[in-house]
This record gives C-alpha cells, sequence and structure tokens, in this order.
C-alpha cells in the first residue's frame, strides 16, 4: 500500500471573532499518498488557505484530526511541528515572501542553515537547486532585483531545498501572468515526477488545477468533489 | 542552527540595515562615551581626595587660627594648650609663623612675591609626613638650621634654583596695625627641595613655598615688641577622634569663640561627603547612561520586529523555532552592544584625553581655594570592563522585550495580509 503522506479526518475549523463564529472548514476527511498531485479549487472564502494551514502544521483543527505520514499532530508540540515543517513540508506562497534583504542563494539557503547544515553544503546545494529552477545566473539578485515569475522559482528552490517529502502551495501563480503561472505549474509537475515528491496546490484557477491529476473542490468548508483524472 | 549562524545571519542583516543599526551604534556608543568619561573622572578625583585626604587632611591634627584678628596668637598660646590639654591625648603642639616674602636667587634680579612658612622641620614632618619628601638634596631629620631653607617645587624651577644655592628674601616687619617698620633681607641656603605636591595647606600652596627655620622666620616679620607672635597652631593628637571631640573644647573653653580651631578630619568629613554625593550623583548617571543605551537598542529593536514580522512568519513557516527567532533578535542586539561598546569606549579614551588636557577637572574642584586638589581623570581598565558588561547586560535584557516579541510572531497571521 502506499503511504498516506496526509489524512485529515472529521476536521472542522472555527475561527471566533468575538461573538462571530466563521467555520472555515466542517468536517473535512481526506486522504493524500504519497507522490500524489493534488490541487484544491474553491472560490474565496471557501476555506482553501484554512486547510492547508491544517496540513503545513501551521494551524490547529478545532475538531478532528490532522496527520502527517501517519503521525497525529495533537500529540506534537510547538518545536516538534517546527521541526516537521523543517524535515518534512515545503511552503510555496502567493505572495512569495522572500527575505527582501537576502539574496537568492541566502534566501535558498534559510532552511538548510534552520537544519543545521554547514555552509559549504547549503551553498553548493542551493546552486543546484537554483540551476533547477534556471536561476543560477540570478543567485546573487536581491528579491527587488528579480521579477515576480523569478521570486517564485526562489521560493520554490527554497521550499525543495531540506527535501520535503510535501510540498504545500497557496496559490503559487496568483500573483503572476498566466504565461509565468504556466511556467511554474510546469515546474512543479516536473518535481513531483522526477522526485515523486507529494504536491498540493491551492487555486482557484481552473486552468491551474487541471494540470493535476486530482481536484479537490471546496465550498464553504465543505470538499463537495474529489476527482481523480484516468491517465 | 548551528551557533555561528545566528551571527552570520544577524551579521547580514546589519550589513543590509547600515543606516539604522549606524544610528543605535551611535546611541550606545555616546552612552559608553559617558560613562567612560564620568568613570575616569570619578576615579581621578577620588584618587586625588584620597592623597589630600592621607596629607593635606592628617586627620589627627587641627588647627588654632585667629581668622578675625581679634586675638594675637604668640607662643603663650603654645604654653596654654599644653598645659590645658590632656597629655595623653596629643603628640606635639607647634607653631608655624606664616609671611610672605620677596624671594629670587642670589645674584639674580628675577623675584617672586611668595609665603614664607616659619616652622620646626622636627613637628611638621610628622604632621604630613607624606609631603616631607625630598626631590632634590636632603630635608632634616631635625630643625632647620637657622640659615636654611626648603624650597616648594614649582617655586625652586621658577627660580631655577638648586638644592645647595641660595636665595635672597627679603621681608616686611609691620606693627600690629600692619605699617611696615623696617624691611630685612637675608640669604638663606636651601638645603632642599619638595617634591611637587600639588596640596594647599592652611592656605599656604606647598609648591610654590618657602620653609625656613621658626626662629629666623620670627626675626624676619615680627617687630621686636611683638617677638612672639605666629600665625597659627598646629596640635597632633593620638587619633582623629580626639581631634574633633577638643576643637571646641580649645575654641570655645579655653578661648571664648576668640580663635577658631578646625580639626582636619572635620574638613575631611566634609570633603567624604561631598565626594560620596559626588560619586553618587555621577553613579547615577551612569546607570542613566546605561538605561539609554538599552532603551535605544530596544526601541531600534522594536520597530525592527514590527517591519520584520513577514519575514519572522516566512521562517517560522519554513520550520524555524521560537527559540532560534528568539536568539537571532538577542543575538543582533548583542551586536549592536558590542559595536557601541567599542566606539564609545574610543570615543570616551578621547573625551578623557580633552578633559585632561583642558583642565577642566582641576578647576572644577578648587573649592573656594580651601580645599585645592589636582586632579586628573584615570582609566581603570577593570572598571571599564565591568560597566561595560552592564551595558552588555542591560542592552540584552532591555532587547529580550522585543526578540520576545518577535518569537510570538505567529506566521498565519504573520503571512495572512499582503
Ligand atoms: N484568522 C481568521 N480569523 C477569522 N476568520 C478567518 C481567518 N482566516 C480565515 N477566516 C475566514 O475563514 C473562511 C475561509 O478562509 P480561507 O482563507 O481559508 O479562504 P480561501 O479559500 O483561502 O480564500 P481565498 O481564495 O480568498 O484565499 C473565510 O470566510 C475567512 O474570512
Ligand atoms: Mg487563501
Amino acid at each position: 500500500m502506499i503511504k498516506e503522506v496526509v489524512k485529515l479526518e472529521n476536521v472542522d475549523k472555527i475561527y471566533k471573532l468575538g461573538e462571530v463564529e466563521v467555520q472555515a472548514l466542517n468536517n473535512v476527511n481526506l486522504t493524500i499518498r504519497e507522490g500524489e498531485f493534488v490541487s484544491i479549487l474553491g472560490p474565496s472564502g471557501s476555506g482553501k488557505t484554512t486547510m492547508l494551514n491544517l496540513i503545513g502544521a501551521l494551524d490547529k483543527p478545532t475538531k478532528g484530526e490532522v496527520y502527517i505520514n501517519g503521525v497525529s499532530l495533537k500529540k506534537l508540540n510547538d518545536k516538534q511541528l517546527a521541526d516537521l515543517r523543517l524535515r518534512t513540508i515545503g511552503f510555496i506562497f502567493q505572495a512569495f515572501y522572500l527575505v527582501p534583504w537576502l539574496n537568492a542563494l541566502q534566501n535558498v539557503m534559510i532552511p538548510m542553515m534552520l537544519l543545521g547544515k554547514p555552509p559549504s553544503y547549503r551553498k553548493q546545494r542551493a546552486m543546484e537547486l537554483l540551476k533547477v529552477v534556471g536561476l543560477e545566473k540570478r543567485a546573487y539578485h536581491k528579491p527587488t532585483e528579480l521579477s515576480g515569475g523569478e521570486q517564485q522559482r526562489v521560493a520554490i528552490a527554497r521550499a525543495l531545498a531540506n527535501e520535503p517529502a510535501l510540498l504545500l502551495a497557496d496559490e503559487p501563480t496568483g500573483n503572476l501572468d498566466s504565461k509565468t503561472g504556466a511556467m511554474i505549474v510546469d515546474l512543479l509537475e516536473k518535481i513531483n515526477k522526477e522526485k515523486n515528491v507529494t504536491m498540493i496546490i491551492v487555486t482557484h484557477n481552473l486552468e491551474v488545477a487541471e494540470r493535476t491529476r486530482r481536484i479537490i473542490r471546496l465550498r464553504d468548508g465543505k470538499i463537495i468533489a474529489d476527482e481523480v483524472k484516468a491517465i | 542552527m548551528i551557533f555561528s549562524d545566528y551571527f552570520g545571519y544577524a551579521f547580514t542583516h546589519i550589513k543590509n540595515k547600515k543606516a539604522r543599526v549606524f544610528l543605535t551604534v551611535l546611541g550606545v556608543a555616546l552612552s559608553v562615551m559617558a560613562m567612560v568619561s564620568i568613570i575616569s573622572i570619578t576615579e581621578g578625583f577620588g584618587e586625588a581626595i584620597q592623597l589630600a585626604l592621607n596629607a593635606q587632611f592628617s586627620t589627627d591634627t587641627l588647627v588654632v587660627v585667629d581668622p578675625l584678628g581679634q586675638t594675637v596668637l604668640t607662643l603663650k598660646d603654645v604654653d596654654l594648650l599644653k598645659s590645658r590639654l590632656p597629655s595623653t591625648n596629643y603628640k606635639r603642639v607647634t607653631p608655624v609663623l606664616i609671611f610672605s616674602a620677596e624671594v629670587s636667587r642670589v645674584g639674580k634680579a628675577e623675584s617672586v612675591i611668595t609665603l614664607v612658612a616659619g616652622a620646626s622641620t622636627n613637628e611638621i614632618r610628622y604632621v604630613w609626613p607624606i609631603l616631607y619628601v625630598a626631590e632634590e638634596g636632603v630635608l632634616p631629620q631635625g630643625d632647620l638650621n637657622p640659615d636654611e631653607v626648603i624650597l616648594g617645587n614649582s617655586l625652586a624651577k621658577r627660580l631655577n634654583v638648586h638644592a645647595g644655592d641660595m636665595i635672597r628674601i627679603r621681608s616686611e616687619v609691620k606693627d600690629l596695625q600692619g605699617k611696615v617698620i623696617t624691611t630685612i633681607t637675608r640669604d638663606l641656603k636651601v638645603i632642599g627641595i619638595l617634591k611637587l605636591s600639588g596640596m594647599n595647606l592652611v592656605g599656604v600652596d606647598v609648591d610654590s613655598s618657602v620653609i625656613m627655620n621658626f626662629d629666623t622666620s620670627r626675626m624676619m616679620v615680627n617687630p621686636p615688641d611683638l617677638r612672639d607672635k605666629i600665625s597659627l597652631i598646629l596640635v597632633q593628637f593620638n587619633s582623629p577622634k580626639f581631634a574633633l571631640e577638643l576643637q571646641s573644647e580649645i575654641q570655645d573653653n579655653i578661648y571664648g569663640g576668640k580663635v577658631r580651631a578646625v580639626a582636619f578630619a572635620a574638613y575631611a568629613r566634609a570633603v567624604e561627603n561631598v565626594v560620596m554625593l559626588f560619586n553618587s550623583l555621577l553613579l547615577s548617571l551612569i546607570i542613566i547612561s546605561v538605561v539609554i543605551a538599552g532603551v535605544g537598542v530596544m526601541n531600534t529593536m522594536l520597530t525592527s520586529v514590527r517591519e520584520r514580522v513577514k519575514e519572522i512568519g516566512t521562517n517560522r513557516a519554513l520550520g524555524a523555532k521560537s527559540s532560534e527567532i528568539l536568539t537571532l533578535f538577542l543575538v543582533e542586539a548583542f551586536i549592536i552592544a558590542v559595536l557601541g561598546m567599542i566606539l564609545g569606549t574610543i570615543l570616551g579614551f578621547i573625551s578623557v584625553f580633552v578633559i585632561d588636557k583642558s583642565n577642566l577637572l582641576q578647576s572644577a574642584i578648587n573649592l573656594g581655594g580651601v580645599i585645592y586638589i589636582k586632579a586628573s581623570p584615570k582609566i581603570v581598565l577593570q572598571n571599564l570592563i565591568i560597566w561595560n558588561l552592564i551595558v552588555l547586560f542591560a542592552t540584552l535584557a532591555f532587547s529580550y522585550i522585543p526578540a520576545r516579541r518577535a518569537s510570538k510572531v505567529e506566521p498565519i497571521i504573520a503571512l495572512r495580509y499582503e
């Protein structure tokens, strides 16, 4: 049997804003196996980011259980959650979130620095990763000197730094034009195929979603469809 | 994270925020500079005071003077005190005659008006042993011979006189009304020159004075019908306690308030109190400097944390532990503090040098001519190190607040808004 990388069991997420309660997720059940390329599609406010944050161990469900590689996140303390994010999960954000005062190479090295890898190793691997995303010539440029698509590719290289088993991307093409967006999806697809990295892409763009093999549709915090395309 | 990476990351950030970091470092540096100057001044002042307390204020001694001219002190008063004071309490009662005279080197035209003290060197050298040290020649173990003198250091330099040279002293003999009766000129042999002391004793600047045989001085300044007139009487006791206790006994009981008896210990106490006040004032200034340094760094860091929320949130999402974020910010504060301390210490040394050269300190503690001390700021490395460590500790303590705030940044909240 193929390993279950992500498993959500009866997950509710309710945000409390004073008196008002917002139910962002409503009894979500979901299993994602190793090597899958999944998109989560839904309109704005449907709970996509909320779900991704729960999977990424950035937030905790109000009810239910989240398992990563079979381990319940409930059982992990803050430090262990950080460690899980560091070693197992890679994040790609819509707004890239590169550190503005570090150059591309230094940005890619951050996760390896956090992991305690020696500087020489970090530099070499960061260069390799920049080569993978086609930016080895831009290694010493600051984010402000890079285009949006280039910044997102740096962010992808950074997400790959510690060889995560699971890559989470929250609208990775949301701030890019469709051509550049398509290129980013190409890159993610390639990484998924070549490295067998489990990949979850959040999007409200159907074109992007259709590039993935499995599409999970969300509406009002509920999964309303979960289709796997035949190859 | 490897320990050195905290420094690497913090250094990279500092390098990219040079302008702001420079201002913060400068803030710390100015505080440290003030601190270094204040400490050095306090140190130099304290040392000078200590010397003064040991020498100028021979605390076991009191001086009897007649400041208002109500009573003419004479040698009879010396006998009176000896008979009235319990003999077990005092060591010596000795008269001193002070007058101004014109002094020149024999054969030279240049002359100086200065103070001459006629006294028994066999007595006063026990009152001020620290000052009774020759730079040139030999100081007598007993009394000076009638034709011998000892010169203060500056006076000897000024007149270019050495031990063995002859000097000429011209004095005026005045009656009680101050009318000049006659002038007397005598040539005397310089047998010793005192070391530079910077001291002013009972109104005489030691460095520019002449000490002569007591009887010779009487002949040079007292009219024939008042040969026994003296300027003051020194009474040295067995302990400062007696000196303090017997002040009023002499002044009020023996003399009915017509003279003043002042124990040097009383001066010493007053000065000690002033010094203590001075020191505590300076200490509070130092503490204020330290707090200013700490608050300055804290303030910059609070702004920095606010600006870096996205970066912190991203790094947390990438797997940084909150303790690592905390350490990262503390390390940055540490680097800023150390840079400030280095710059501040250098600036402090410069300001100490300037203070020293400009003699600011000397005039500052020439308190109305009564207490006159030559002090220079003094750099005591050990104190500077201790205080710099306190600055470092304070800066880190103040930085803990923003650093902790940084470590509490929640990634989902930090990353929600673009
Ligand atoms: N921290 C929060 N506090 C309160 N409500 C929140 C919070 N985060 C999300 N919500 C609410 O939860 C619901 C789901 O939000 P979520 O961000 O998951 O939507 P989304 O599908 O990612 O939308 P979008 O496509 O606009 O990014 C929304 O109604 C949102 O307003
Ligand atoms: Mg979203």
